[in-house]
C-alpha cells in the first residue's frame, strides 16, 4: 500500500556537505553492506497489481476508432 | 592585563616552535571557544586596543622574522572583528593571513604543517560567506566568496606542489573539498574539472591514502557533478562510494548522499526499497518509485508537478524528469503483456491504438501519430526492441529480449 507522505519536507535541506565529527575511520564504523536497499527485480511480468487489472478492463473495452 | 589572551599567545608560539600540528589547528580555529574567549576578555579589558599592533609587539621576540609574525596579527585582528559582528572586515584580515600561512607551508620539510592548512581554508571559506551574507542583508555587494575560491586555489598550488616534503601533498583533498563547496554555493561548476584533473592525474597521491572523511566528501560532490554533465554511470558509482563508506552517525550526510543517488539509480533501473525511502524520509520520492513499478505516466507527472521547484532547487529535476521514457516503457510493457493475454496469436504485434487507449486512461490525451512517436522514441532509444509498421499502426516486438534492461538504454541526448 502507497504510505501516507510524511510532511512532505526532505529530509535534506541543504545540500552542502557537513563536517564529519571524524576525520577519519575503517569498515567498521560503516553502516554494513546492505543488499536490501535496493529493488532490481521489479520490472517483471507480473499483472497481479490494482494497476494492471484497470488496465486490463480499459483494454478490454470495445475499441475507439481512432485517427 | 588579560591572562587568558597572553596564555593564547604563549601557546601560538609555543606551537610554532614545538612544530605541533594538531595543537596549532585547534588555536588557528576562529570557532573554538576558548581562543574568542580570551580574544573576548582582552578587547573588554582593553576597547581601544589595537589587535594586530598589540600582537605584533608581543610576539617581537619569540617569531621574529618568520612568517607568523605576520599571521598571527592578521588572524586575532580577524578574530576581534568576527566578535564585534564585522564580518567584511574579518575577512579581510583573514584574507591577509595566507599569504604569510602558504609561506611556512611552502618552507616546512617536516610537513607538520597539514592539519593548521585544513583549519585555515575552512576558516577562509566560512567568514566568506559569512561576510557575504552580511552584505546581502544590507543590501550591498560583495565578492568575499569569489576572492575564497583565489585565496584556496594558492593553497591547493602550494600543496600539490610538495616542495621538500611529498607528504604534504596529504592536504590537497580537503583544499579542493572545501574549494568544491565554494564553487556549488556560486554556482561556478566548470571550475572543479581542473580540480578533479588534478586528482586523477599520475602525479596525484593515491586516492586511498587520503582519509575517509575526505574521499567520502569528494566522491558525493563528484557524483553531483557527474549527474550534471550527464554521466550516470559515474554518478552512479561516486555517490555509491560516497554513500556506503559515509560514517554511519553521519546520517544527514547519508541522506544528502541517497538524495542524489536514488534517482541516478532509478534511471538504471534499480529502485529504493521502501526502508530506504524511510530510513533517510525520502517520502517524496515514494510516489516516483510507485510509477516506475506500475507504470502510471499520470503519478510521476503529477509528482514532478507538485515538487517542481524543490527538485529544480536540488539540481535533480532533469535527471527525474528522465524517468518518463522508463515509465513509458513500462507502461507499454503491460500494454503487451495484457495485449498477449487477449490475442496470444499476435503477441509480437502490439497494436497501438491499445497503447493510446492506455495513455489516454492515464490523463495523456495523445493522436495516433504522437503515440507512434513515443514508441518510435524508446525504440530509437533502446529502451525497446522492436520496429514500428507505420502501415498497420502496430510495434512489432523483437523476439528476443523485446524489453532489454533499463541500464543498456541510451539516457543523453545525441
Amino acid at each position: 500500500m502507497a504510505q501516507q507522505p510524511k510532511q512532505s519536507k526532505l529530509a535534506v535541506e541543504d545540500d552542502e556537505f557537513e563536517e564529519f565529527d571524524y576525520e577519519d575511520w575503517t569498515e567498521q564504523q560503516e553502516d554494513p553492506k546492505n543488499a536490501g536497499l535496493w529493488e532490481r527485480d521489479w520490472d517483471d511480468d507480473s499483472l497481479s497489481d490494482d494497476f494492471s487489472k484497470s488496465l486490463r478492463e480499459q483494454l478490454s473495452k470495445p475499441a475507439k476508432p481512432t485517427s | 592585563m588579560s591572562r587568558a589572551f597572553n596564555d593564547y599567545l604563549v601557546a601560538l608560539s609555543s606551537a610554532v616552535v614545538r612544530q605541533d600540528g594538531a595543537q596549532l589547528k585547534e588555536l588557528l580555529n576562529i570557532n573554538n571557544s576558548n581562543v574568542l574567549q580570551a580574544v573576548s576578555e582582552k578587547a573588554r579589558s582593553q576597547p581601544s586596543w589595537n589587535p594586530a599592533a598589540t600582537v605584533r609587539q608581543q610576539l617581537r621576540q619569540s617569531l621574529s622574522g618568520t612568517p607568523w609574525e605576520e599571521l598571527f596579527p592578521a588572524l586575532v585582528a580577524a578574530l576581534a572583528a568576527l566578535l564585534e559582528r564585522k564580518p567584511g572586515e574579518a575577512y579581510t584580515h583573514l584574507v591577509a593571513s595566507v599569504q604569510p600561512f602558504i609561506k611556512a607551508f611552502r618552507e616546512d620539510t617536516d610537513a607538520w604543517l597539514i592539519p593548521p592548512m585544513y583549519v585555515m581554508v575552512h576558516n577562509v571559506r566560512q567568514v566568506a560567506c559569512q561576510a557575504d551574507d552580511d552584505a546581502a542583508r544590507l543590501g550591498r555587494k560583495s565578492d568575499a566568496l569569489e576572492n575564497c575560491g583565489t585565496q584556496l586555489q594558492k593553497c591547493f598550488a602550494v600543496a600539490v606542489q610538495g616542495a621538500g616534503n611529498k607528504s604534504k601533498k596529504l592536504a590537497t583533498l580537503e583544499i579542493i573539498i572545501t574549494l568544491f563547496k565554494v564553487y556549488f554555493r556560486l554556482n561556478t561548476l566548470r571550475l572543479c574539472k581542473n580540480l578533479i584533473n588534478a586528482v586523477n592525474s599520475r602525479q596525484f597521491l593515491p586516492f586511498d591514502v587520503f582519509p575517509a572523511s575526505q574521499r567520502v566528501t569528494y566522491k558525493y560532490y563528484t557524483g553531483r557533478l557527474a549527474i550534471f554533465d550527464e554521466n550516470y554511470d559515474v554518478a552512479a558509482n561516486d555517490l555509491a562510494y560516497a554513500f556506503e563508506h559515509c560514517h554511519r552517525s553521519a546520517v544527514a550526510n547519508k541522506a544528502r548522499c541517497a538524495y542524489y543517488l536514488i534517482p541516478v539509480k532509478m534511471l538504471l533501473g534499480e529502485l529504493p526499497e521502501q526502508a530506504m525511502l524511510d530510513k533517510f524520509s525520502l517520502h517524496d520520492y515514494s510516489p516516483i518509485v510507485k510509477a516506475m513499478k506500475e507504470g502510471s505516466v499520470e503519478d510521476l507527472d503529477r509528482c514532478l508537478q507538485e515538487h517542481q521547484i524543490r527538485f529544480i532547487q536540488a539540481g535533480t529535476y532533469l535527471l527525474l524528469e528522465k524517468l518518463k521514457n522508463s515509465v513509458y516503457r513500462r507502461l507499454f510493457r503491460r500494454v503487451a503483456l495484457l495485449h498477449k493475454e487477449q490475442e496470444p496469436a499476435k503477441a509480437a504485434q502490439v497494436p497501438l491504438a491499445k497503447f493510446q487507449t492506455a495513455l489516454a486512461w492515464q490523463g495523456v490525451d495523445m493522436e495516433m501519430d504522437e503515440v507512434e512517436c513515443i514508441v518510435a522514441n524508446l525504440i530509437y532509444r533502446k529502451f525497446v526492441k522492436g520496429y514500428i509498421s507505420h502501415q498497420h499502426r502496430v510495434a512489432v516486438l523483437s523476439k528476443a529480449d523485446p524489453f532489454p534492461a533499463l541500464s543498456t538504454a541510451t539516457l543523453t541526448d545525441p
